[in-house]
């Protein structure tokens, strides 16, 4: 991880469409910003080259994926430009999971053939304020893959040493969470409400397909299960 | 083992939508020989012995030294378990004892069952080494960990390995759609059925593989009977 002086200046309306998609994401990658169409990222070596720039100037923080690209997140100070709270974290780099998660929820919404936006906290406020919780992350995107805008909630599997069915447990817990708000069960009616579980493994992606078409009764939330195979990339058991 | 499985009678017809799974491109941690050999012990079988964990890896054309370098590598960084243990090496003949399709007449279990077995009691048990994807490979793949096996099911399992390389080796397609779903796991309830490889085609099983020594004859019997319900054919090895 690198940091560089800290900005002083205003911030070009590119940079500033940088910074508010890497503010909504958490995280940005060159191939994902290009992808999302953020203003002035045309190319995969413009937006390589504007993002490497923003490092230089003490806006981003170069964090290294697994993978053969890196990762670009908000340094403390730019938080700190957009309203965001300071705190001992800012700056540290960023947990495993969190990099997943963050990672996860961008190559769904950014780099996939349907495209979704997060929300933002912002946004989830104001719009679904019965869904929004003070403090805490959320998971919240929109999708306007149909005629009808959707609402979604993503949930992202990265593994553990328990049996592989407790994630099974884990979307029942968010089914029923959704359920029991009165927003939720209005948005279902409209077709307007889904679930996604995004698992590194097709293989997992299908087995929970499965196991979540056999509770459709019980639960009438529409659920999806997408794999992301690059994650496991991110993810390392620990070595007996 | 150079036994052409469909030349046995077995009227699976090969699907030509299917093929092994590649390694998806975006995943670098793994290398194909690796990826083969723990997709092969989550979604095939459940474990396999050093000998056999070689054999799958040097299918991916590596040589001997590169395979036990490579089984090494994926136990050190937490893909893999070794395990060891006193059990009953699997002699399995060169082609099933026994071939059912919808419309034939009920094969002599009774009789194939007792072969099995002493074919099986004639050999010495040996100090086995054996590998299962780890309980975060196995969680990862979406499947049950096979570490907690009791010790007295392991010649069973090293026989479906057997029997799994003989469909590979033959060039099989029946072996790229195998899966071992249905091959009871330590939280399993027991149930009448014995535990069979599956043979899926477009997300249905076309066929089922059993192992005789390794089922009662009233589990042999229920195999029987729910693949005659479903029109679906059988091998009994």
């Amino acid at each position: 991880m690198e940091t560089n002086r800290p900005s002083s200046r205003d911030w070009h309306p590119i940079e500033e469409a940088i910074v508010e998609h890497i503010d909504r994401y958490g995280l940005t990658t060159p191939a994902a910003a290009h992808a999302a169409g953020v203003k002035g990222m045309n190319t995969l070596a413009i937006a390589e080259e504007r993002l490497n720039a923003l490092v230089r100037r003490g806006d981003l923080i170069a964090e290294p994926l697994p993978s053969t690209a890196t990762g670009f997140v908000l340094s403390p100070v730019a938080q700190q430009r957009r309203g965001r709270e300071i705190t001992d974290r800012s700056g540290k780099p960023l947990s495993q999971r969190m990099v997943v998660e963050r990672f996860a929820f961008l190559s769904f919404c950014c780099l996939h053939e349907n495209r979704r936006t997060k929300l933002t906290h912002a946004e989830l406020r104001e719009r679904f304020a019965d869904l929004y919780r003070p403090g805490s992350a959320h998971h919240y995107y929109v999708t306007t893959e149909d005629e009808t805008p959707r609402l979604g909630f993503l949930r992202v599997d990265i593994g553990s040493y328990g049996r592989w069915d407790r994630i099974i447990a884990k979307v029942s817990e968010d089914l029923r969470h959704h359920l029991s708000h009165a927003l939720v069960r209005t948005l279902l009616e409209q077709q307007a409400f889904e679930l996604t579980l995004i698992t590194p493994l097709p293989e997992k992606a299908r087995r929970v397909q499965e196991a979540m078409a056999a509770l459709q009764n019980v639960f009438p939330i529409p659920v999806r299960s997408i794999a992301v195979p690059e994650l496991v990339n991110f993810i390392r058991p620990a070595p007996d | 083992m150079n036994t052409n499985v469909q030349s046995n009678g077995f009227g699976i017809p090969a699907a030509a939508d299917f093929q092994s799974p590649a390694k998806p491109p975006q995943i670098t941690v793994w290398d194909e020989p690796g990826y083969t050999l723990l997709h092969t012990l989550t979604c095939r079988i459940p474990l396999l012995s050093e000998s056999q964990a070689i054999h799958v890896l040097r299918q991916q054309v590596c040589s001997h030294s590169f395979a036990a370098a490579r089984l090494d590598q994926l136990r050190a960084a937490g893909w893999l378990e070794r395990f060891r243990c006193l059990t009953h090496w699997p002699s399995m003949p060169a082609a099933p004892r026994a071939c059912w399709n919808p419309g034939e007449s009920r094969p002599e279990l009774a009789r194939l069952r007792l072969a099995a077995r002493r074919a099986i009691a004639n050999d010495r048990p040996r100090n086995i080494g054996f590998y299962v994807a780890s309980r975060f490979t196995a969680n990862l793949f979406g499947m049950p960990y096979r570490g907690t096996v009791n010790i007295e099911r392991i010649s069973e399992w090293l026989a479906w390995a057997q029997v799994y390389l003989h469909l590979r080796t033959a060039g099989s397609h029946l072996a790229v759609r195998c899966n071992c779903r249905e091959i009871s796991s330590p939280n399993r309830a027991p149930r009448t059925m014995p535990s069979y490889l599956t043979i899926a085609s477009k997300g249905a099983p076309a066929a089922l593989i059993g192992l005789l020594a390794h089922s009662s004859v009233n589990g042999l019997l229920a195999l029987h009977k729910h693949c005659q319900e479903h029109s679906i054919p059988y091998l009994l090895w």
